[in-house]
């Protein structure tokens, strides 16, 4: 509804601006136009003025032509008693009363018949209405009746047969109708209408005041035609004041003229126009009142303005109805465009004529509808995007957090390198980084702690030349050394012996690497050396501790083995039954103890890898031919059946045998002591791909679920042996096992409590290699 | 009867060593070191038929030993039967080279299997002495 209060508003705006104008320039120009405007007023009044008279004339020509009022004027004298008839007839031309009278003249001026029979046999050849008439002519004249004593307008027109005038018909004009004519108000600025004769004598005005008054002072010679004429007996003609327009009414014709006269009463100037009226000797006299005009101007103004106003009103009205229409369909688009805006792209065109503004709301409606499937589209890409985005976000949360990470890598990587640094400068071994020469670019601080030659005493230098702590090795040493690491760009490893600065010799373990680029060129070589010579001592006292160990265990107890066996072999007189048993118990006992250390000695000679494995080509049969020899009196002594099964494909093999004879003595003996009498021991010996595989089964006690995992390990026995058997060392398996293990085997065993126990142990077909040790085994 | 030069610096096993050899029909001459049996060398007028050396020896050690009765023209022959607790074997072949007669392990000997074991020295020695000197 806006739109339509806004168009209202517009409307009366526009309106109120018009009447302003138009005000403005009414104003403005109605001094001037205004003087137009009456004179074009006037113009118009003075024709239907002489349409008025026209009338009159018209009938009095009408009455001129009755044949029956011309043939009554040619036989008057014959048909003097057709008077009567012929008032009659003339009454019929006064249909609307309008004439007061309607008479016929003969040519000798007296009346022959008359609507006012008063008139008969008057005569009025005085009139000039007469005399013109009876020389041919049409006339109109204003007079005051002889006979009525009323002023009338006459008009004659001349009765002709053949040419002769025979008489004059004439009719006198209720002066009312122009008086009336005169008072209808057709210019309202207008103070004064007059109609003067010929002798400026007004004859009819729009208000009473002003009949018979002359505009101004007739002049002598008018004056004694007026009293020839008798125009206006008894009347008193008063003067008015324009003077100027008398004297100049005889050439006024029908244009008008302005005069501006001074009101010497009124004390102003006034306009006067005046024309004539037709061809009649007439003239139309109007007063224009200048204040009256622009009052009649305003009122008129006032009259446009509430015409205006009104139309401005039922415009308005109209636009509201025609708009409402129009409008009603905006409002629901108005609407609708408002719905779509706030996101209802569903919303179906509410106008339901058939019009521009129905095609407006299906566009609209189109435009929903492809705004709802961009807006679609869009939420769907804005949710891929979002989705994408939350993806991104949580890749960049990921990123972050390795960023994060890498950050505190970097930082970590920067102190490990901090760290590396400082573990490789602190390191106790020496550390020295060389070039493809050899030549010294950086060392530790171990270097000088060891060699005593400073880092700016080496820098620049040859490692390990005669200058500084090398030198000492025969050639041979350093020209493997050499191709070890720049030619065959391999790990060079070796102990040297070394002397420091102020000639301390040590020996030194080293390991020179090779720094390969990613194109496998030497970049350089980085040696680690470590001066070993406390080691190698720590090893010599290890080495004579197990001598110690063994010489100082085994002498006391070589020396109870020896004194028993004298007591037992009666050297110090015979022994009694108890005697003997006694010394035959601190004999046995003393054999485990020899045993004990014998296994300790062992193993501690396998496992310092100081053990010597001396392979030679062994026939495996006849080893186990030889424990068996060795085991046939405790095997006999439980009556047990014992086979053995060897591979004829079973080469001799390259192994230690004083080791692996451990292995099978271990085995069997474990066989022997934990099988029952007259149980069964087995001994297979077969070639399974590279490896000949050893085992021995018996079907004895077999060993407990709960101990089989520890079986190995050393000092342990399990649970059920013990309480068999109070002997035994713990440590034959865990030996046998090392024994195995350093020959590049396997060993393995299945044992069921009750049922029986089977061990295997693996050999290299293709032997063992040897081992430069100190100790042998048993030694 | 055959002379035994034995040589253990441990006291306990020199004694048994010596009566099981003296109950063996032997005459053993009992050294408890290396520099002690060389003086007993020196002062004996016969030669012992088997020296009986103990290698670990407080003093001079077995090797020292044998070296020197090696290096003697007059000793050089003496079958020398080293009974020692252990021995590395290097130290074994080295004895060995040097001409040692035989290596055993004290503690998995009785002593009456090392006494035939010296036995087989003596014997042939005797009979060549009884020969030569018959």
């Amino acid at each position: 509804m806006e739109v339509v209060s806004i168009g209202v508003a517009l409307i009366l705006v526009l309106g109120l601006v018009t009447m302003f104008i138009i005000q403005t320039v009414v104003r403005q120009d109605m001094n001037k136009s205004g003087e137009q405007l009456t004179d074009f007023a006037i113009n118009y009044r003075a024709k239907d003025l002489e349409e008025i008279f026209d009338v009159s004339k018209n009938l009095v020509s009408i009455i001129a032509s009755d044949k029956e009022i011309i043939s009554f004027l040619r036989d008057e004298e014959a048909k003097k008693n057709r008077g009567d008839e012929m008032n009659e007839k003339l009454l019929n031309y006064n249909s609307g009363n309008n004439y007061s009278a309607i008479y016929l003249i003969g040519k000798d001026g007296r009346t022959r018949a008359s609507t006012d029979r008063s008139f008969i046999d008057q005569d009025y050849s005085f009139r000039q209405y007469f005399k013109e008439a009876m020389r041919g002519e049409n006339y109109a004249d204003v007079n005051v009746g002889v006979t009525s004593k009323k002023m009338g307008y006459y008009f004659s027109s001349p009765i002709k047969i053949d040419n002769e005038v025979v008489g004059v018909a004439v009719i006198k004009m209720n002066p009312e109708i122009v008086f009336s004519f005169l008072k209808e108000e057709c210019i309202a600025a207008l103070s004064d209408l007059m109609v003067v004769d010929r002798f400026g004598i007004v004859v009819g005005a729009n208000r009473d005041g002003l009949i018979f008054k002359s505009l101004g002072k007739i002049s002598q010679d008018k004056e004694e035609i007026l009293a020839t004429e008798d125009k206006y007996p008894n009347v008193m003609i008063d003067s008015l004041s324009y003077q100027e327009i008398l004297n100049e009414l005889q050439y006024i014709g029908n244009e008008v003229r302005d005069f501006k006269t001074y009101d010497n009463l009124n004390k102003r100037f006034e306009n006067i126009i005046v024309t004539k009226v037709g061809e009649y000797n007439f003239f139309l006299v109007a007063k224009i009142d200048d204040q009256k005009v622009a009052f009649e101007t305003g009122l008129m103004f006032r009259k446009i303005g509430g015409v205006i106003l009104v139309i401005m009103f039922f415009g308005s009205v109209l636009m509201l109805f025609l708009m409402s229409s129009r409008l009603n369909p905006l409002e629901q688009l108005l609407v609708m465009s408002r719905k779509i805006s706030m996101g209802d792209f569903d919303y179906k065109n509410p106008v339901k004529q058939k019009n521009d503004l129905a095609e407006l709301g299906e566009t609209m409606e189109t435009m929903a509808m492809t705004i709802k499937h961009r807006w679609d589209e869009l939420e769907k890409m804005v949710e891929e995007r979002t989705e994408k985005l939350n993806e991104q976000a949580k890749s960049m949360e990921n990123t972050k957090l390795a960023v994060n990470n890498i950050l505190d890598d970097v930082e970590g990587v920067a102190s490990d390198l901090e760290k590396y640094k400082m573990a490789v400068d602190n390191s106790s071994d020496c550390v020295v980084i060389t070039d493809l020469e050899g030549v010294v670019i950086y060392v530790n601080k171990a270097v000088e702690r060891v060699t005593g030659f400073s880092t700016y005493e080496v820098i620049g230098k040859k490692a390990g030349s005669k200058v500084l702590w090398g030198g000492q090795m025969p050639k041979e040493f350093y020209e493997k050394l050499w191709k070890t690491i720049k030619s065959d760009k391999k790990v060079f490893e070796g102990e040297l012996n070394n002397h420091s600065k102020n000639g301390r010799p040590y020996i030194s373990r080293l390991t020179i690497s090779p720094i390969l680029s990613n194109s496998d060129e030497v970049l350089y070589f980085v040696g680690v050396e470590r001066d070993i010579t406390r080691e190698k001592e720590v090893d010599r006292s290890k080495t004579d501790f197990i001598y110690l160990t063994s010489h100082q265990l085994r002498t006391p107890l070589s020396a109870m083995k020896w004194f028993c066996e004298m007591l037992l072999a009666g050297d110090a007189g015979e022994l009694t039954k108890d005697q003997r048993e006694f010394v035959e118990n601190i004999s046995q006992s003393n054999e485990r103890m020899i045993d004990l250390i014998n296994s300790l000695l062992n193993i501690s000679r396998v496992e310092s890898g100081r053990i010597i494995i001396d392979p030679t080509p062994t026939d495996l049969e006849k080893l186990v031919q030889d424990v068996l020899t060795e085991l046939d009196k405790n095997i006999k002594e439980k009556k047990q059946e014992v086979l053995l099964s060897v591979s004829d494909s079973l080469p001799r093999v390259n192994v230690d045998p004083k080791l692996i004879r451990e292995v099978y003595k271990n085995l069997l003996t474990n066989a022997n002591k934990y099988t029952q009498e007259g149980g069964r021991i087995s001994v297979i010996i077969s070639v399974e791909g590279g490896e000949v595989v050893s085992q021995i089964s018996d079907n004895g006690m077999g060993i407990p679920v709960a101990d089989q995992s520890k079986i190995f390990e050393r000092f342990f026995r399990a649970e059920n042996i013990i309480k068999l058997e109070t002997e035994g060392t713990g440590l034959g398996l865990y030996l046998a096992k090392a024994i195995v293990e350093s020959s590049m085997g396997k060993i393995w065993f299945k044992s069921q409590e009750k049922v029986g126990t089977n061990f295997w142990f693996t050999l290299p077909l293709s032997g063992v290699k040897a081992h430069k040790g100190q100790v042998s085994i048993n030694s | 009867m055959a002379n035994i030069l034995v040589i253990e610096d441990e006291k306990l096993l020199l004694e048994v060593i010596s009566k099981k050899l003296a109950l063996s029909g032997m005459n053993p001459i009992s050294c408890s070191g290396g520099e002690e049996a060389l003086d007993c060398l020196e002062k004996l007028s016969v030669m012992p038929d088997v020296i009986w050396l103990d290698y670990h020896l407080k003093g001079m050690d077995g090797l020292v030993f044998l070296e020197a009765i090696k290096k003697n023209k007059k000793w050089e022959k003496i079958p020398v039967v080293v009974v020692s607790n252990s021995a590395s074997s290097d130290e074994v072949h080295h004895m060995l080279a040097l001409g040692i007669n035989k290596y055993i392990l004290k503690a998995e000997y009785r002593l009456d299997q090392i006494v035939e074991a010296i036995k087989e020295f003596i014997s042939s020695e005797t009979n060549n002495e009884k020969s030569i000197g018959g």
